[in-house]
């Protein structure tokens, strides 16, 4: 299988993998964040959530292709993704066991946030390569390795200073070894932390613990069990538009936090600790391997925000707090808001001060059932929107060698994982309840019924502590099984796998909503799905160090849950024709290994078919909230990959990558809007006219080259200047409907800025990095690596960039793009002892 | 063992950073502040702070204590919040929406806030709930005051919350809804008592219970008394405070419909009140909307029209033309100006002489009921010529007309005074345009083309008068016909004039008589039918350089027996001295209007065609014969030739 997989073991490149680690933990944190209404927490892109980080970074550091270890580190810091792929379509798997998000397919990096030593062993595979354990999808799978037995005897102790997301971190990590034979143990255990980070008002609180224990029965047998779970809290920062980074001068401008009593608070905070437990067994029954693993995971996730009720929008960048909304209308207020963005600290971000202030003399009298309770009811809160889970995995795969031509792979993976989705209470911010009713419902409707979140508790008090808002229980039960025969000739190696699962989800709804009084109580409908996958590919080996490798695949996926549901908060309803995404991909690589270069160079192609694009946002036209549905959208991925690496001399290796993709939207989607308050449908098959748009939000194109000195004297050093480019905006598709550029005549000079993508600044960075080591005893050496990212500290490279979804079609300016910028010169400093 | 020392302080150095590096994330709440009283004052002191039309900002604290009586969630009203003491209510505008409800007590810091006037409402300008407004107990309720509408009409009870009894909304309103949901805009509904004086009831697009059908029926309401300008404009607070329980009371019960011709027929001078139990039923031709018309409006139904004068401004929002009323005449008046009969509801006096006034603006609902709109009535398509007063306040439509030479470049109307402005046909006939110098369009120059006009048809004593609407009805932008100018004219004002009679047999001669202010005439009875011929001659007439010349005569005839008998005639060869039948080529002229022969009315003939003798010298003839037979009266009012000329 040459190239395609390798066990990276500890021992190996110990100065590399120190480098490596940098890239896993250090993507720029940024959220998306709609400014409209704040009980709800969906998001105009997918990289919504910071900390569930979906980049690809960290996926493939250990891997030794070097196009894929560049993309997974240098890459990474301007969200660069290998062939455009989302999340969902890499496999993490640990220990052969996959765990990606039943509730989004996506693989969430925070489960183990901070065990960098613990979780360095992997397995890689790329694109629609053969796997030992999984079928996988189209953009490779990575399985960690965490058997006890596997680590190499010994205790490293590490800190290191950053000036990151945290700004320090402690980590250990102790190997027994096999010890007699039978028993192997490794434990590590980290925290990261920072009272601020590179951004202002963000703090950063996280721990790590893993217990790793194996038995080892005979040769043919051995149990393992391991425990891990990075539980963290940090304080998040912010995406805004232009206008807010140029008045401030500072386009990381966060306007997340405030001052309360003098202290900086961070409004939006992420506290997540899902531990994950695994029992595996590794068996050996003649010529065939056998792995069988049970999981359980668990845990909280979640993320607060302000809500406020009968109050001013209290975030400081509301788009009327803004010079903006007053220009060329109001000279005075435009004045006086350009003058306190610029010079008032206090005005531009929140007033926790004010918060309780209003909070404590709201008098107010809620009638409860027969009862009227009296007292301050707060205007200003903080909720936690919450997303806990639960989930089992039984999984098993065997690998049978028929002889030295034929392996034979199969395996079965049975999943129940239910999602906690609720809101909780943290701060009453000063005052003695919340009520729980809807209060954009409240606006609308006279009858009570109506805007109450839960009919069997009207009116309900809410104290800190209490699930209130939503409450549901998303139930994804996913059954799969594979099959997978490798070939090995002399000329060529093949292979031909197909899977075929079912998946069955549906909705539990713990509160009766008063809209949907009906639709929101109890299970919902199963929504059943059968798919399949058949993949294969074939290398042919020209020489010994040559190869061509083409690999080709069609996939279907069940719908995900997250897309599948109207409104999942409120009810039971399902999108119009919900259905199966497919997907073909391809891919033909050309590759040299040789002792002084290794290289491939990869063409690929993929096509998805009929994805749906699920969101809610504040609809000006309706002026509404509104949800907006986008069925049959498919897109094409297309481009070319290139690494090499060639070591000129044993001490001085030089390595290039370059990608460069074609990722545009391949259909004209139909949209579905739907009024999130009600069952009425403002819209029915709409057509976006969106084909041919670029998908943006992060670079198509990439690329870096780099060199690595490596002193004999225990010391090295090295640099890679890395170039961005080809990206645009990621596009609203609201605006490429005939609604949108309804009433305009085709001269109109407000078409094009309605409907052209813009085009934003290719960038260039340079990261360098060094280090030495040390020998202070037998076997102990203390290490000392420094790695400086954006050296030249280019502020201008957009890491996120999109359009809002609100926005008003001839007034653009109103609600214009938000970015985030990639941060500027920015270090790591490692030291570490081990023995 | 120093290796040992080393690991150990390895180990411990980072175990030590990882205690020492405490996040602080713990926030305890910030120092509780209070809201400053300083001076209390009423909302009465506020007012006398602050006379009508003045701003007041306050500097320093100072504060009003009062308790909210209504607020923003029902929608019905959007930041603001109306609130109230024992010394009256005050709307307070809030800089942002919600945090103020409805039995809030609470005082509000007046430091750096101004109380104002908006459209004459006074109102406490600029609150911010969360940093002016302390609130001290919930829910202390506010009685409402019970009122009249004429009380409220005072203004006495501004921003106050208030109670009406025994009211309903008008017919009209009664199949409405309290607003326009779907577009968001303002619902304004009458409301009227058993007495006919009405109030609005104002609702946003935007309140909850905007897309509600209103009540239909009688009863009471609590609302807060807003204001605007002058106009007292009701804001409920919710749909359960107007309970309508009795029946709708209908102004128009027991009444019988007739029609204006029939009510015009009742009038036979003064002012009275109509006493009969009767009402009409008509479409609104014209409006007060361009102003040409004040506190006016023109109706018309099948038979004719006529002016119902109502004291109120913009009748046109409510009564626009084709809108199709019914108007309760009963208890209303007739009365007439310059001989014009007009629908009143009231008398006046003004110069030492009674006049009749409009219908009072409160008492509409009682006398008028919208029935619909969009009910545009057909102009009735009249000449000059036949105008009579069967067509007064009708619309009327006038084809072939244009200005007057001599009005040609004036406005429609002059700035200092209504004005009168000459219209003409092409034959000459001509009417007055009576233009307000109020109408909008009264500064625009008269159109100098010839056209068609659209135009109320009235009456100032004996003269005809047209009202315009609006320029739409006039399209006066044709060719412009040359006029045909009479040259020959004999009024036979105080003789014969210019005719010579010739009397060929009998005692009977044609002489001169005063009807029709002066005619010729002939009687061939005397104690009995005798046998006459007379002629009566014009002199000649010259048609040199005249080009399409016709005639106009106008006669009265009685006692007919043939109209061979009376003939009119014209000669192109008589000598103009002698008998007529002894001289010339006499030819008959006939084929035009005749009077029926029975009566003493005098009839114009209309045009008689003598385009044949055009560029000749010619006579015309009045030829009168009886016998014992039979004997008619024949008299000629006026002989008129006209053409154009070709100088």
């Amino acid at each position: 299988m040459g190239y395609k997989k390798k066990i990276v073991l500890p021992i190996i490149a110990v100065f590399f993998s120190s480098i490596c680690a940098f890239g896993q933990v250090d993507t720029t944190v940024v959220t998306v964040d709609e400014d409209f209404i704040p009980v709800i927490s969906l998001s105009a892109s997918d990289f919504e959530s910071d900390d569930e980080a979906f980049d690809i970074s960290g996926l493939l550091q250990g891997s030794n292709d070097v196009f894929t270890s560049t993309a997974g580190y240098t890459f990474g810091a301007c969200r660069f993704r290998i062939r455009g792929y989302d999340g969902e379509n890499t496999t993490m798997m640990i220990n052969g066991t996959p765990v990606n998000d039943p509730e989004t397919g996506k693989v969430i990096y925070s489960t183990w946030g901070g065990l960098n030593d613990a979780m360095r062993n992997t397995v890689n595979t790329i694109g629609l390569a053969a796997t030992e354990n999984t079928f996988g999808t189209l953009g490779g799978t990575s399985s960690i390795i965490t058997r006890a037995s596997q680590f190499s005897p010994g205790t490293r102790i590490t800190y290191s200073a950053a000036n990151r997301n945290y700004r320090h971190r402690a980590m250990f990590i102790h190997s027994t070894g096999l010890k007699d034979d039978a028993w192997a143990l490794t434990i590590s255990g980290s925290r990261r932390w920072a009272q601020e980070g590179y951004v202002e008002g963000t703090f950063y609180e996280a721990y790590a613990y893993f217990i790793s224990l194996e038995r080892k029965f005979s040769d043919n047998h051995s149990f393992g069990f391991t425990v891990f779970g990075s539980p963290m809290r940090s304080g998040r920062s912010g995406i805004a538009v232009q206008e807010a980074y140029d008045l401030t001068g500072d386009p990381y401008y966060n306007p997340n936090w405030g001052y309360q009593n003098g202290k900086i608070r961070n409004s939006r905070v992420n506290n997540y600790h899902k531990p994950m437990m695994q029992l595996s067994h590794y068996g050996t029954f003649g010529k065939t391997d056998i792995t069988t693993s049970v999981v359980y995971s668990f845990g909280r996730g979640g993320n607060t925000a302000l809500n406020w009720y009968d109050a001013p929008d209290p975030r400081p960048d509301y788009y009327r707090y803004l010079p903006s909304y007053w220009e060329n209308d109001d000279e005075y207020w435009y004045q006086y808001y350009t003058d306190q963005w610029k010079n008032n600290k206090q005005f531009r971000q929140l007033d926790w001060d004010h918060f309780y202030f209003a909070n404590t003399k709201n008098i107010f009298s809620q009638r409860v059932g027969d009862e009227t309770i009296t007292g301050n009811r707060s205007k200003y809160i903080v909720e936690e929107r919450r997303n806990d889970h639960n989930q089992w995995i039984f999984n098993s795969t065997a690998r049978h060698r028929v002889d030295d031509r034929i392996m034979l792979t199969g395996g079965v993976n049975l999943s129940h994982f239910k999602g906690f989705q609720f809101k909780e209470m943290v701060d009453l911010l000063g005052g003695d309840w919340w009520v729980d009713v809807d209060q954009f419902a409240e606006r609308d409707f006279s009858d009570e019924n109506l805007y109450q979140n839960d009919l069997k508790n009207p009116n309900r008090l809410i104290q800190e502590g209490d699930r209130f808002g939503y409450d549901f229980t998303a139930n994804i039960n996913h059954y799969e099984g594979f099959a997978q025969s490798e070939f090995s000739l002399q000329k060529v190696d093949f292979f031909i796998a197909a899977n075929l699962s079912y998946t069955s989800f549906w909705r539990t709804g713990h509160m009766q909503n008063g809209r949907f009084p009906n639709n929101s109580y109890g299970d919902s409908e199963k929504h059943n799905f059968l798919n399949y996958g058949i993949k294969g590919g074939a290398t042919y080996k020209i020489s010994g160090r040559q190869y061509i490798d083409l690999n080709a695949g069609y996939i279907t996926r069940a719908p995900y849950f997250r897309n599948a549901y109207i409104s999942a908060r409120v009810r039971d309803d399902v999108i119009k024709g919900l259905s199966s995404e497919n997907i073909f991909a391809g891919d033909v690589s050309y590759i040299v290994r040789s002792p002084k270069v290794k290289s491939r160079l990869t063409f690929y192609y993929s096509e998805f078919i009929n994805q749906t694009w699920n969101r809610s946002f504040y609809h000006e036209s309706y002026r509404t909230f509104i949800n907006y549905i986008m069925t049959g959208v498919n897109t094409r991925n297309l481009g070319v990959e290139f690494g090499a690496e060639a070591n000129i001399t044993p001490d001085l290796s030089v390595n290039a990558v370059g990608a460069w993709g074609h990722y545009t939207y391949n259909s004209r989607p139909s949209v579905t809007l739907s009024r999130d308050n009600s069952a009425e449908m403002l819209a029915e098959n709409q057509t976006v006219y969106f084909k041919n748009y670029l998908i943006g939000g992060f670079p198509q194109a990439a690329a870096s080259i780099g060199f690595r000195y490596n002193a004999p004297k225990y010391w090295f050093v090295g640099a890679n200047a890395n170039y961005f480019g080809k990206i645009s905006i990621d596009i609203n598709p609201d605006r490429r409907t005939e609604t949108a550029v309804g009433g305009m005549v085709t001269t109109d000079e407000q078409l094009p800025l309605l409907l052209g993508q813009q085009k934003l600044p290719d960038g260039y960075t340079v990261d360098v990095f060094g280090g030495k080591s040390w020998r202070v005893g037998s076997n102990q050496y203390i290490r000392l690596n420094l790695s400086i990212s954006n050296l030249l500290n280019n502020k201008n490279l957009t890491v996120i960039a999109f359009e809002q979804l609100r926005y008003q079609s001839n007034d653009i300016d109103r609600f214009p793009p938000k970015y985030a910028y990639m941060y500027g010169t920015n270090f790591f400093l490692n030291l570490n002892f081990s023995f | 063992m120093k290796i040992r020392r080393l690991q150990s302080l390895l180990l411990g150095l980072p175990l030590a950073i990882v205690l020492a590096g405490c996040i602080d994330d713990q926030f305890g709440p910030p120092s509780p502040r209070e809201i400053p009283i300083g001076t209390p004052l009423t909302i009465f002191q506020l007012r006398q702070l602050c006379p009508p039309g003045n701003v007041h900002t306050f500097k320093g604290d100072t504060s009003v204590f009062a308790v909210v009586t209504m607020d923003d969630k029902s929608g019905n009203i959007y930041k603001e919040a109306y609130i109230g003491d024992a010394t009256g209510g005050v709307v307070v505008r809030l800089k942002s929406p919600g945090g103020l409800y409805q039995g809030d007590s609470m005082y509000i810091n007046l430091n750096g806030i101004s109380i104002k006037y908006y459209r004459k409402l006074f109102q406490i300008d600029s609150v911010d709930v969360d940093r002016n407004i302390k609130k001290i107990s919930t829910l202390k309720p506010t009685t409402p005051k019970t009122v009249t509408i004429p009380e409220l009409n005072t203004f006495d009870y501004e921003s106050q919350l208030i109670r009406l009894e025994n009211v309903q909304f008008v017919k009209s309103d009664t199949s409405k809804t309290w607003a326009d949901a779907e577009h968001q805009e303002y619902g304004e509904l009458t409301l009227m008592d058993n007495m006919g004086n009405a109030v609005m009831v104002r609702t946003s697009g935007y309140a909850k219970f905007a897309s509600e059908k209103v009540p239909r029926g009688q009863g009471s309401l609590i609302a807060i008394a807003g204001r605007y300008d002058d106009k007292v404009q009701l804001i409920i607070r919710r749909t359960s405070e107007v309970n309508f329980d009795n029946p709708w009371w209908d102004p128009f019960d027991g009444l019988t419909k007739i029609t204006i011709a029939q009510l015009k027929q009742k009038y036979t001078g003064g002012f009275p009140t109509i006493h009969d139990p009767n009402y009409i039923e008509a479409v609104v031709v014209a409006d007060d909307e361009s102003g040409n018309y004040y506190k006016n409006l023109v109706i018309q139904d099948e038979t004719t029209g006529i002016d119902l004068k109502i004291d109120a401004k913009d009748l046109y929002k409510q009564f626009p033309v084709g809108a199709r009323i019914k108007v309760r005449v009963k208890d209303l008046i007739l009365g007439a100006y310059g001989g014009l009969v007009q629908l009143g509801g009231s008398v006046y006096q003004s110069g030492g002489f009674d006049r009749l006034g409009g219908i009072e603006e409160g008492a509409i609902p009682a006398y008028i009921q919208l029935v619909s709109l969009g009910n545009e009535i057909e102009p009735t398509p009249i000449g000059l010529v036949g105008i009579n007063d069967q067509n007064l306040g009708k619309l009327i439509v006038l084809n072939g007309v244009q200005f007057d030479n001599s009005e040609l470049g004036k406005p429609w109307a002059e700035n200092s005074a209504t004005t009168n402005r000459t219209l003409t046909d092409c034959d000459g006939h001509q009417i007055v345009v009576r233009t307000s110098n109020f109408a909008d369009f009264h500064e625009e120059l008269l159109p100098e083309g010839n056209g068609t006009m659209i135009a109320i048809l009235s009456k100032y004593l004996t003269t005809y008068q047209l009202y315009v609407r609006n320029l739409d009805d006039v399209d006066l932008t044709g060719e412009r016909c040359t006029l045909v100018e009479p040259f020959f004219v004999e009024n036979f004002t105080s003789n014969l004039g210019q005719f010579k009679e010739y009397s060929i047999t009998g005692a009977q001669k044609w002489q001169w008589q005063s009807y029709d202010s002066g005619c010729a005439y002939i009687s061939g009875f005397q104690g009995g039918n005798k046998e006459n011929e007379d002629w009566l001659v014009s002199p000649a007439i010259d048609l040199e350089d005249k080009v399409d010349v016709r005639m106009n005569i106008r006669e009265a005839i009685n006692f007919i027996t043939s109209y061979s008998d009376l003939k009119v005639m014209v000669s192109n060869n008589y000598d103009g001295v002698s008998q007529p039948t002894e001289s010339g080529t006499w030819v008959e002229l006939t084929g035009f209007n005749r009077p029926p022969g029975n009566g003493w009315t005098f009839v114009d003939s209309g045009n008689i065609d003598l385009s044949q003798y055009d560029g000749q010298n010619i006579y015309v003839a009045f030829k009168y014969t009886s016998s014992t037979s039979g004997a008619a009266t024949w008299e000629v009012g006026k002989v008129v030739l006209s053409g154009l000329s070709l100088k």
